[in-house]
């Protein structure tokens, strides 16, 4: 628990950011029912007041996969065990995610589903964080740049499709690999040809600009579509992102 | 002036006819030769003998700006460039799609824009050359002093696997001919799977697809027509924000099944299949799927931005060029895709353009902030409410929205015919 504490605290201080992120407080996800036949998951609610927006952040010690849903999925989900529509993050250790509410009111289910023999309940750590909107886009304005969301996820091997989401135009995203990989990023008709087989994998690091073979990349958005890395990696990596928020994505109206 | 309905159509079809083949040539020629392609091309008029205001697309915002711009620059020459010989409104396409207006209601022709001393030319953009400040229509070259883009969004078909190649596979009203053969289609169903699907936001109109989803499941139960209807959504919430809650109760009384985060990627029209980025497949017997939404091709070759123009958003002026603006659906801006703020920010940039024009001997102000009113229906008697206010630089305010009431009904009707009488007079 200190350990983690101090990670984040490291990791805020580079964001630039430590200062607010003190102020969460770490929860412990409740138990959440038995859906048959899954394995056992761990949840919270998160409530939002309008005109504040909620970072959550989920650390977990093994991988974890999170879904978020709002109210009307998390009743339809727990009354069917249906997933559909909603958002999952797959083999997490470490995700930030907004929740903002500038028109109305949010409530959003964290829901947390582990692997046999996967971390426990108090393994599973998550934080909130509240920021009044305007006053983030007021600081953005201003010229400061300040996180918005990112995820640590664990690779197994092979090839791996990591969806970049939710991207608008003047964001600046961070990629770090803990190993070396080669990736490319494509839009998502590309990612649609790749998963038809219409266009290989060597194609698609062919035309993109965004690509590598090294333990990352840099590069600003300039679009409103979510973007889809495809890893190649010969052994087990983490892949982390952080995406940053800027005066040019304050001003792009999402 | 009212126009038959066969004649209306007739000429659409040929314009759109006309469109598609104007593309396909000149795009590759235009971007390959820019240059040379700019010097053999007949100018449409002579040369401007004063400043030369053009405006290109004659909607709302290009509309506005005209008219607002007559009175605050009255030695200035104003030209409108509109592909389409008449303005047909877009709000009334859903009413249309759901069989409550014809289109003869919501067209009018451009001779009372012209009668204002304002120069409306028919012909599609192809190009601009910001260096000698031209714009490359089909039918020859325009110089202009000061240029207002402001043609709206482009469907990008091209953005979903299949329905370039097979066009026919899909229907929808965000365009005024494939609003005419969704209407055909609509009127054909005889029962089954209806998919409307939703585009990654912003896209022209944010409450239209679930408008279109809850006014056709009144028009199928009144025909007695079994349908299942799906919405499949590129998005995490119906849009635009201030409605989702409301928006997801008023689908699910509706029985209309709602899938988020579900973006469509391909359509495999031989097995009546959606494919969504996740890989799932969504079954069809009526299918509309609204591709994501762009402006034209001719600004990303001209640098100008992509995929919408790159614009202040307080003064609708490029940050890349300055003697080119952009408003309404083709410009990057926080307000919403309507067209009450594309009215709104024609009349306001219409100000900045006669600031821009230098001294006129009349006092131009700085122009009212943006504000977005709008009234989404739940079904043909009943509307919901949202209103959005920004600040002069962009920045939201606040935002309200309203259950489903009657009255929202009738001021959305009162509400359009304003916006149109506003420019036509009727
Ligand atoms: C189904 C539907 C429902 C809607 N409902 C509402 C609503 O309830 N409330 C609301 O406020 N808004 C609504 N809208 C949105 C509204 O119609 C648009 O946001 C608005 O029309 C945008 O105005 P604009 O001037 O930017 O673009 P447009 O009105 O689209 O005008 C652009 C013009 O440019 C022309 N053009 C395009 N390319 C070229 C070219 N290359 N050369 C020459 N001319 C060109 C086009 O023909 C067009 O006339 C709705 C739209 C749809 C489709």
């Amino acid at each position: 628990m200190a350990c983690l504490a101090r990670r984040l605290s490291v990791f805020l201080i580079i964001a630039g950011f430590i200062s607010l992120w003190e102020l969460g407080r770490p929860v412990t996800l409740s138990a959440a029912e038995e859906i048959a036949p899954s394995p056992p998951s761990f949840e919270k609610r998160v409530n939002v007041k309008k005109g504040l927006v909620a970072f959550v952040e989920v650390k977990a010690e093994e991988p974890v996969t999170i879904y978020i849903m709002y109210s009307t999925q998390y009743t339809k989900y727990k009354a069917t065990g249906s997933a559909d529509g909603i958002l999952e993050f797959k083999n997490i250790t470490w995700l930030i995610y907004p929740i903002p509410a500038l028109m109305e009111e949010q409530t959003v289910y964290f829901v947390s589903f582990v692997p046999k023999g996967g971390p426990k309940r108090e393994d599973i750590l998550l934080y909130t964080l509240y920021e009044d909107i305007h006053a983030r886009i007021d600081r953005l304005i201003k010229g400061e740049e300040m996180l918005r969301a990112g995820m640590e996820m664990a690779v197994a091997g092979g090839t791996e499709v990591i969806r970049l989401t939710p991207l608008i135009p003047g964001l600046k995203v961070r990629l770090d690999f803990s190993g070396d990989t080669r990736f490319v990023i494509v839009k998502t008709i590309d990612l649609a040809r790749y998963r038809k087989g219409v266009k290989s994998f060597e194609q698609l690091y062919e035309e993109s600009d965004l690509k590598g073979s090294e333990k990352g990349i840099n590069f600003s958005t300039t679009d409103f579509e979510d973007l889809y890395l495809i890893v190649r990696t010969p052994g087990p990596i983490r892949v982390k992102s952080a995406i940053h928020a800027t005066k040019e994505s304050a001003e792009s109206g999402c | 002036m009212k126009i038959s309905r066969r004649n209306l159509l007739k000429s659409i079809g040929v314009s759109m006819a006309g469109g598609i083949f104007i593309n396909g040539v000149s795009s590759q020629r235009v971007f390959g030769e820019e240059k040379g392609i700019s010097k053999v091309h007949k100018p449409v008029l002579p040369p401007p003998t004063g400043k030369r205001v053009v405006i290109l697309g004659g909607g709302y915002s290009g509309l506005y700006c005209a008219t607002t711009l007559r009175d605050l620059a009255p030695e200035a020459e104003i030209v409108v460039v509109e592909k389409y010989p008449f303005f047909i409104s877009g709000p009334s396409h859903v009413d249309f799609v759901a069989g409550l207006k014809h289109l003869d209601e919501i067209t009018r022709s451009y001779d009372p824009i012209a009668g204002r001393n304002i120069r409306v030319i028919r012909s599609e953009v192809i190009g601009v050359v910001p260096e000698e400040k031209k714009v490359l229509t089909a039918s020859g070259n325009l110089e202009y002093t000061l240029l207002l883009i402001s043609t709206g969004i482009r469907i990008a078909d091209e953005d979903v696997l299949n329905l370039i190649e097979q066009p026919a596979s899909n229907a929808h009203a965000w365009e005024i001919g494939e609003t005419v053969e969704m209407r055909k289609r609509v009127e054909a169903f005889t029962g089954g799977r209806f998919v409307v699907t939703v585009p990654t936001a912003p896209f022209k109109c944010p409450p239209g697809p679930y408008e279109v989803a809850c006014l056709l499941r009144e028009y199928f139960n009144n025909k007695k027509v079994k349908a299942e209807i799906t919405v499949v959504d590129a998005n995490d919430k119906p849009q635009p924000g201030p409605l989702a809650q409301k928006w997801t109760g008023v689908l699910e009384a509706r029985e209309i099944k709602y899938m988020p985060n579900s973006k469509v990627v391909e359509i495999a029209a031989g097995a009546r299949q959606l494919i969504t980025d996740k890989g799932e497949k969504v079954g069809y017997d009526l299918v509309s799927i609204i591709p994501p939404n762009k402006a034209a091709t001719f600004i990303r070759d001209a640098g100008l931005g992509d995929p919408f123009v790159d614009v202040d958003p307080a003064t609708f002026s490029s940050k890349k060029c300055d003697h080119i603006f952009a408003t309404g659906d083709c410009a990057k801006v926080p307000y919403t895709k309507s067209a009450f703020t594309a009215s709104l920010q024609g009349k306001s940039v219409a100000h900045h353009l006669a600031m821009a024009l230098g001294p006129l001997g009349i006092d131009v102000k700085d122009p009212d902030p943006i504000y977005n009113v709008c009234y989404p229906y739940v079904s043909s008697e009943e509307s919901m409410m949202v209103r959005a206010d920004w600040d002069r630089d962009g920045k939201m305010l606040k935002a309200d929205a309203d259950n489903p009431k009657k009255e929202y009904a009738s001021s959305r009707a009162a509400w359009e015919r304003g916006l149109i009488s506003g420019l036509f007079g009727s």
